[in-house]
């Protein structure tokens, strides 16, 4: 997908942040990974491990890009972690970085 | 360094290992079988070797002792020599040697070779286990404080970096060493 600065800002700026900055502990098949030992693009590559995917955001097309940003969410539901952002807005940052269901 | 390896590395070394550590003889252990399975599950395409010999033996050795030699691949391969021991951690001389003790070798080494591309390498450097349940003591605590005082740290800032309440609850070696780090050049 094309990356905007939109997308830049909704992806590292709130997404990454809010589980960087909130979650301490992912659990994973039974593996406890520590956050706080991830910078964010560390954070990113698990994240992309974990959800099985191993393409760059570059190269993922935009209905790829929401599955996995869906799969995260998933996976931060497992770990009893909600994301601050509420549904409504989680809309409208998709809509706002072209990347709509 | 490549960034690829970094991430390997890093994605590793942020795996807490606390619940899987083995003591004997005073030593802390990490289970190989363990340790082999988590990496695979994170990077299925994994391998390792035991290194033979010249003349196809699994170890080494030079007519005294001897040792093993294994590799751990993930994005660049990671090679661990470790001499044959007993349960002294002494070497075993070359004329007692069993193939159980080469076998046992070979497990440990893949376990450090494991821990040098990231996972648990800690326990190897023998800091203390950053179980999110263990508690600081008061000497320990005390020692932050004083450090915290120091260095001018905002305490706020640096419980909110551990994502903890309370400074008993901070990954103890890492604070030290980053706290440590600041009086210095601060120093300087």
């Amino acid at each position: 997908m094309l990356i905007t600065n939109n997308f830049n800002r909704f992806f590292w700026g709130t997404f990454i942040k809010d589980i960087h900055s909130n979650l301490k502990v992912l659990r994973w098949n039974n593996i406890d990974f520590m956050i706080y030992k991830l910078d964010s693009q560390g954070l990113h590559d698990l994240l992309k491990i974990v959800t099985f995917n191993n393409k760059s955001l570059k190269e993922m097309e935009n209905v790829e890009v929401v599955k996995y940003l869906e799969d995260i969410r998933v996976l931060l539901s497992d770990n009893s972690f909600t994301l601050k952002i509420d549904e409504e807005e989680w809309q409208r940052l998709l809509r706002s970085c072209g990347i709509e269901k | 360094m490549s960034s690829k390896e970094t991430g390997v590395f890093n994605i590793l070394n942020a795996i807490d290992v606390g619940n899987h550590i083995e003591q004997k003889n005073g030593l802390s252990y990490l289970s190989w079988a363990w340790a082999w399975s988590t990496v695979k599950s994170i990077f299925p395409k994994t391998t390792y070797k035991v290194y033979e010999n010249e003349q196809g033996l699994n170890y080494h050795h030079d007519n005294k002792t001897a040792w093993v030699k294994v590799g751990v691949t993930i994005e660049d391969e990671c090679i661990e020599y470790l001499p044959v021991m007993d349960f002294k951690n002494k070497s075993i001389p070359l004329s007692a040697l069993t193939s159980m003790d080469v076998n046992k070798a070979i497990q440990r080494a893949l376990t450090k070779a494991i821990a040098r591309q990231g996972l648990g390498l800690y326990v190897y450097a023998g800091e203390d286990l950053p179980e999110s349940a263990k508690y600081l003591n008061e000497d320990q605590t005390l020692e932050l404080e004083s450090l915290i005082a120091k260095t001018g740290t905002d305490k706020a800032t640096l419980l909110q970096y551990y994502k903890v309440r309370d400074l008993k609850e901070v990954d103890y070696n890492h604070c030290l060493a980053m706290l440590n780090k600041k009086l210095n050049v601060d120093h300087k």
